[in-house]
């Protein structure tokens, strides 16, 4: 099971995801960054905080949130990560390709992140 | 593996977490592995076990999917079998790195480059009638505490 919760801040709108992001739960998350990027909403934070497990089909659809934004001019960013998740970043690549932020700061304070 | 857990499981996703679960509680009872190497073993054969149910799903297959899961001396082996059509492994790198131009406009072929990250050894046996991938994680003998002086 895969549990989406939208908020808000400033231009950007977040994904909280929770539970496990897998081959199984993944069309649900790829859905819900596209149903956003076809309202208009091109700034995206995907939250994972909550999430147990993450595997390459959810980096997967995390790279294509990432192109689908990007291609609108927007952008789609990661928040949350673990450390285990950032291991699994920084060994495919995606540490260099994905700006993290820190939901704690104010949104002003992500603008200039590249 | 002589000793160990056998799963077979239908060739759906819904079952991926099942298997996960399992294999980490079964790496658990192994307290001389840490938990970053369970995190590693339990994505390593969660995308061992995704390629396998796609391999189904793409012949249309009904047939189960095996997971084996055994400890041996200081080595966890975690083999993963389905029936699929088979594949050469030697040709699925071909994504490149994300570096690469274009590389963002595919969204897969990271499975197979994280299980050889992530597990110690790695064999995949490919053939008609389908594959086998053997994870192998060592286990690290515990850490001997030095006699303690009086």
């Amino acid at each position: 099971m895969l549990g989406i919760s939208h908020s808000t801040r400033g231009q950007w709108n977040v994904l909280h995801v929770m539970g496990e992001l897998d081959m199984g739960t993944g069309p649900q998350l790829r859905q819900e960054i596209v149903r956003h990027v076809t309202a208009g909403n091109f700034h995206i934070v995907i939250d994972l905080q909550n999430i147990d497990f993450i595997d390459s089909t959810g980096l997967g659809i995390l790279i294509g949130g990432l192109k689908r934004a990007r291609s609108h001019g927007g952008d789609l960013r990661c928040a949350g990560l673990s450390d285990h998740l950032k291991e699994v970043f920084d060994l495919t690549g995606l540490g260099n390709v994905f700006a993290l932020v820190d939901l704690g700061e104010e949104p002003s304070t992500w603008e200039d992140i590249e | 593996m002589s000793t160990g857990i056998t799963l077979e499981i239908p060739a759906k996703a819904e079952y991926l977490s099942l298997v996960r679960a399992v294999v980490a509680s079964a790496a658990g009872l192994d307290k001389s592995l840490g938990n970053q190497r369970i995190e590693d073993l339990r994505l390593a054969v969660s995308e061992a076990t995704t390629n396998a149910i796609r391999a189904h799903a793409n012949l249309g297959s009904d047939e189960r999917i095996t997971i084996r899961y055994g400890l041996e001396n200081d080595r966890i082996e975690v083999e993963v079998q389905d029936h699929g059509t088979g594949f050469d492994p030697e040709t699925l790198n071909s994504a490149g790195p994300l570096t690469e131009p274009g590389r963002l406009g595919y969204e897969g072929g990271f499975g197979i480059p994280l299980m050889r990250i992530l597990a110690d050894e790695i064999k995949i046996h490919s053939a008609d009638e389908g594959t086998t991938v053997q994870l192998v994680v060592y286990v690290s003998p515990p850490t001997k505490k030095p006699p303690e002086s009086d």
